[in-house]
């Protein structure tokens, strides 16, 4: 494992947290190393905001420890949170006043931030257009825009997000994740919460599962998909006949419609094809029976399931109670 | 870590881009003017009634005055009362002011002593209450305590900026009234004597310790004291707006 040998970023270490004598969140534990996209993931109320809110020291654990870069939250804060830029929730800003001067504003706020650093980091983001301009009078998309400024302002090690596409158009979204990647690539961090799983598997390396409160899987987004198994989806000329055939041979396993969780998205253009779940080496085989059975193929392909599909194997057998 | 200095130039320069003083100050240009015409028509009608020679009036309670000085039956406090009143008319004939017409220092101080007790409260809590609140409500607290400055750092900066802008407060009243007032009354009267050191003991008022100050010396104990209970009303403003949403937390 090459991600195990990277320097840890961000260390969290058995959290849990009661609030009023009820416990929201029961040890959660997870490690962020140098340079990677690490998801957050859970439903909403699954604890992820309350979460966040410990790492950056918003409210005190009830036990468990978050280390940053090495430096302990809950014993130094100042020195901790000076590795981290974050946006809890909505980014606010103080709307009476220019994007610049809330820069300057949270700049004063940390030592060592010049002119020229909050010059730099507006156009990271890509505002110098509109930067002087009073707050209130940005869309959502820039808010958010301004607030990721804010948080680079500090040179971060560590960037925590929570659920920075909330209320972003399609291309926002797309614009925010090639813009996270770009950040990434140049050494940071990243730490990102949704509760959208096609969001966290196009966006992160790897991912944290939280669910009630509990963190039921911690891996590489691609990992944890390959446990979940690839179907091979065949559409064919003749689907009847195809279907018989499929079913005759052994090692190959028909998965009903209803079954399978591929995304909606991908199966509307796949109306009549046939989902199966079997080894990929079989397929040139399997092709060359239907070719001399006469039944012409259209395509067939392996398609990865989506994280829902992992999500609900992994929660199996809870209820939300 | 951030200095002190930056985080209070912080706060005192959101107050300022909010127009909290702003505000204070176009109140106190609508208010003064209505104070100062009111102050005028009453000036001219006392003048019209009482059309005596106020120097003669003046020379004749001096006598009176020096006369019972002499008077071995009142008691040595009293005389130390009337010495001090002497004192007083005879500076007013000295540098020729009826003590009847208004000046701008004279408006000024009966003006603050009006604004103690609800104008400059309001004034005070206007910026007060909002300081701490108004964070909470459009959730840029989060922003305040996720950088790397420690907690009491950011109460401290918003209560200096709070003791800075009541006392911002007072000196622009001050400074306002007097202006203003002089343009009707002229901007003579800062050495005008007033009596001070008047002491209650159950029913009897002591006048043992009375003394004349001048007017300005006077306005400026005056304005001190106002700026002392005016910075009593911020704190406990502050401090409410502090607990209100404590408590809406945990509950």
């Amino acid at each position: 494992m090459t991600t195990a040998q990277r320097e840890i970023v961000l260390s969290v270490q058995g959290l849990k947290k009661k609030i009023g004598g009820k416990p929201i969140i029961h040890n959660v534990s997870f490690d962020v190393h140098a340079g990677e996209i690490f998801g957050f993931l859970g439903p909403n109320g699954s604890g992820k905001t309350t979460t966040i809110r410990m790492l950056v020291d918003l409210i005190k654990p009830t036990e468990g420890r978050i280390l940053l870069c090495g430096e302990e939250v809950g014993l130094h804060p100042e020195r901790a949170l000076s590795h981290v830029g974050c946006i809890v929730e909505n980014p606010e800003m103080y709307g009476f006043m220019t994007g610049w001067e809330n820069l300057e504003h949270f700049a004063r706020m940390q030592a060592g931030i010049s002119p020229d650093r909050i010059m730099e980091v507006v156009k990271i983001v890509g505002m110098d257009q509109r930067i002087h301009d009073k707050v209130k009078t940005y869309s959502l998309g820039m808010r958010q825009r301004l607030g990721i400024a804010q948080a680079l302002l500090g040179n971060p090690k560590l960037l925590i997000l929570d659920e920075p596409t909330n209320g972003l158009d399609p291309k926002g979204i797309k614009e925010l994740r090639e813009f996270i990647r770009m950040l990434a690539d140049g050494g940071m961090s990243l730490f990102i919460s949704s509760h959208l799983l096609s969001e966290i598997q196009l966006m992160c390396d790897r991912v944290a599962i939280i669910a009630h409160g509990e963190v039921i899987a911690v891996g590489d987004v691609d990992e944890l998909v390959s446990q979940v198994g690839t179907y091979t989806v065949w559409e064919l000329e003749k689907p009847v006949e195809g279907r018989r055939l499929l079913e005759a041979e052994c090692g190959v396993r028909i998965v009903e419609n209803e079954e399978h969780r591929i995304d909606e998205a991908i199966m509307s253009d796949l109306s009549d094809a046939i989902v199966t779940v079997m080894d990929a080496d079989r397929i040139p085989d399997l092709v060359g029976k239907f070719v001399a059975s006469g039944n012409g193929i259209r395509s067939v392909q392996r398609v990865a399931p989506s994280l829902e599909e992992l999500f609900l194997r992994l929660t199996e057998g809870e209820t939300i109670g | 870590m951030a200095n002190l200095l930056a985080l209070i130039q912080n706060e005192t320069l959101k107050v300022w881009k909010k127009k909290r003083f702003a505000v204070v100050v176009l109140i106190l240009l609508i208010l003064i003017p209505v104070f100062v015409y009111a102050q005028m028509k009453i000036a001219q009608n006392s003048a019209e009634k009482f059309k005596t020679d106020w120097r003669a009036e003046l020379q004749s309670r001096i006598t009176s005055n020096t006369n019972a000085l002499s008077n071995d039956r009142i008691p040595e406090e009293w005389k130390k009362w009337r010495r001090a009143l002497i004192q007083q008319l005879q500076y007013y004939l000295d540098h020729d002011i009826n003590p009847q017409t208004p000046n701008a220092v004279t408006f000024t101080r009966s003006f603050m002593d009006n604004s103690v007790t609800l104008f400059i409260p309001l004034m005070v809590l206007a910026i007060a209450s909002d300081l701490v609140s108004s964070e909470r409500s459009t959730g840029t607290i989060k922003m305040l305590l996720t950088r790397p400055v420690r907690r009491w750092r950011i109460l401290f900066s918003k209560l200096a900026t709070l003791t800075l802008y009541v006392s911002l407060i007072i000196v622009t009243t001050v400074m306002l009234s007097y202006l203003i007032s002089g343009l009707v009354f002229g901007y003579s009267g800062w050495g005008a004597p007033v009596f001070v050191g008047f002491q209650v003991n159950g029913a009897d008022v002591d006048t043992s310790s009375v003394h004349a100050v001048s007017q300005g010396v006077y306005l400026l104990m005056q304005a001190g004291l106002i700026w002392f209970s005016a910075m009593v009303v911020a704190i406990i403003a502050l401090m409410v707006s502090v607990l209100v949403r404590t408590l809406r937390r945990v509950s």
